[in-house]
């Protein structure tokens, strides 16, 4: 029972990371990033094959986050002209490269199966100190998190997401604040996405399919969007809701069905009754 | 199926002339998939403004009631067909008249639609996967194929092409010469003026998405003879829709259409000599470019962004 407590609370963990991440691009900014999902593998990918071809863990965290900071970049290009629907359209094409590519560049990626036997760091190896590893980086991830979007530039992108056109003529650049804005997310995931192909060891390209960045996106709506403690509880709420469907004991098939339909219910039903979620600022417009 | 014949074509070393006769006829098939759902997507966005992603649901969950009426209930074809049709006319219809229509009563805009599409999509996937389970069906169709020279198609093929054309045809001719279809544009034109003028918005609303949920039932069931019936296809349909539809010229008929043809027939060179993998990786990378260096599209007059 305790090591699936602290299993379940080093995945939340993990998630809470990616959470903060995405209310940045999606609450702060406004730019719905469907794409988050494909650098989150990206992430997990860049450490996992580094570190099994013996690479140390630190370094492959930092490769990691340099490295889906790079591909956030390339993703972030078009934003500066492309808003809106057509971005959500952009980045989901982003998501369906990714996930051809991990399927399909078997050499590297190993394909549908994945990459397996990835070992924690040394001295890490034990659940409690991979988890007390995690909580540290969450710490300074959720300290950068909120010191970032409660400064100036904070402010700046929030004026870029409530109208892009008075932030342009207020001399704000625009462009520029929704790249940073997608980079810095980008990095922050990919280090997240280092720490989960550590913590549960093995990959592949099914875990990072478009209905777990729909899963992401339904916590922070729930939570509340630009809101740094509404990513939080809404992710922690994602986890209290999904994870005692597994001693349901249902057939995997339908399990997954259940969660796919109790999840999109739930996050339709936030747009249409409650779109400041629980804590949320910004009205969903 | 389509690689299959592709392979054996190119086993018996053929002239690449012939070569690239195949992968235009595979390519004729799969633009006419995307031609039904680009059309109707292009369409629609310019009549309602709303980036209709569960479009790929409506589709596929067409595809899925046929099979169960015709395939699981032996129930004759015809009844099948008209049921995938109410199923999918059904299904647009309530998508747009309990959320759609709920936010726009609430003057929201923009992303929250975009989510509300989201979550209805994998909604949709969620009941198709509960109900039928995530192994491919297949209605285990076998038809006759046909040799032109060397290019090789089955009768099921054919009819999939002319059925289509037939359909576009006749939503092209609605919105085109019938009362409600100039109404409708007169809509997508500026709603306020058009309400001015008296034209119920709400129901020309209502009736588009009827209309092109028809087009994405024929979609989904023309997807599903010809390949499987598989739940995510309904995400792939979706996105190739609106890609063909942005590659077009958002709100051009036509557009939608040439730019789905081309589509289709890239979408077969790239299987031809990257392997079928590749398939939705190429279309992404076009469907990019486009939106990056030609946003208005190859035929759009208007810019969109």
């Amino acid at each position: 029972m305790a090591g699936y407590l602290i299993h379940i609370l080093t995945l939340a963990t993990i998630y809470i990371m990616v959470a903060l991440s995405y209310a940045i691009p999606v609450g702060y900014t406004g730019l719905l990033n469907l794409g988050h999902i494909g650098l989150f593998a990206f992430g997990a990918y860049t450490a996992a094959i580094l570190t099994t071809q013996g690479v140390s863990f630190w370094l492959a965290l930092v490769a990691a986050a340099l490295g889906t900071g790079l591909l956030g970049f390339l993703l972030a290009l078009p934003a500066r002209r492309i808003k809106g629907d057509y971005y959500a359209l952009v980045t989901l094409g982003f998501t369906f490269v990714m996930n051809s590519v991990f399927l399909n560049w078997i050499k590297v990626t190993r394909g549908p199966f994945g990459i397996t036997g990835i070992d924690r760091p040394e001295g890490f190896t034990e659940p409690l100190s991979f988890l007390a590893l995690a909580l540290i980086v969450l710490l300074l991830v959720a300290i950068f998190v909120y010191r970032l979007v409660n400064s100036p530039f904070g402010r700046a992108l929030e004026a870029v997401r409530d109208d892009d056109l008075v932030a342009e003529s207020l001399g704000k650049p625009v462009g520029k604040l929704r790249m940073a804005s997608l980079v810095v997310s980008a990095i922050i995931v990919g280090i997240a996405g280092a720490f989960l192909a550590h913590f549960i060891q093995f990959i592949n390209p099914q875990i990072f399919w478009l209905d777990n960045v729909v899963w992401i996106l339904a916590a922070i709506v729930i939570g509340g969007l630009a809101s740094f403690r509404g990513a939080i509880l809404g992710m922690v709420i994602m986890f209290l809701i999904f994870e005692p469907l597994r001693f349901l004991h249902l057939p995997p098939d339908l399990l997954g069905a259940l969660r796919l339909i109790i999840f999109s219910l739930l996050l339709l039903l936030v747009v249409l009754f409650r779109p400041k979620g629980i804590m949320g600022k910004a009205q969903l417009e | 199926m389509n690689l299959h014949s592709a392979h054996s074509v190119r086993q018996n070393r053929v002239n690449g002339m012939d070569i690239i006769l195949q992968i235009l006829a595979n390519g004729i098939l799969t633009a006419s998939l995307y031609a039904l759902l680009a059309g109707g997507l292009s369409f629609l966005y310019s009549t309602t403004k709303i980036f209709h992603l569960a479009h790929g649901v409506v589709a596929v969950g067409a595809s899925y009631a046929f099979w169960w009426l015709w395939i699981d209930l032996n129930s004759h074809p015809i009844v099948a067909l008209i049921f995938a049709v109410l199923v999918a006319a059904l299904a647009g219809f309530l998508m747009n008249e309990l959320v759609y229509e709920r936010l726009r009563r609430h003057g929201t805009k923009g992303l929250a639609y975009l989510i509300a599409t989201l979550a209805l999509l994998l909604l949709g996937i969620g009941i198709i996967l509960a109900l039928f389970g995530a192994a491919p069906k297949t209605f285990g169709l076998h038809t006759e194929v046909v040799t032109l020279g060397e290019i090789n198609l089955t009768v099921l093929q054919i009819w999939i092409v002319i059925i289509t054309a037939g359909l576009l045809g006749i939503f092209f001719w609605i919105t085109k010469y019938t009362k409600f279809g100039k109404a409708m544009r007169a809509t997508a034109d500026n709603e306020i003026v058009a309400e001015v003028l008296g034209i119920n918005t709400l129901k020309i609303r209502r009736l588009a998405f009827i209309l092109v949920s028809v087009l994405a039932a024929a979609a989904g069931i023309a997807n599903g003879l010809e390949f499987s019936l598989d739940p995510n296809r309904a995400v792939i349909l979706a996105v190739f829709g609106f890609a063909g539809a942005v590659i077009g010229g958002v709100g051009n008929f036509g557009g939608a259409i040439l730019a789905s043809i081309l589509m289709g027939f890239l979408e077969q060179g790239t299987v031809w000599f990257l392997g079928g993998g590749w398939r939705n990786a190429f279309i992404f990378i076009l469907l990019f470019a486009f939106l990056l260096f030609k946003p208005e599209g190859l035929f759009g007059s208007k810019r969109v962004l």
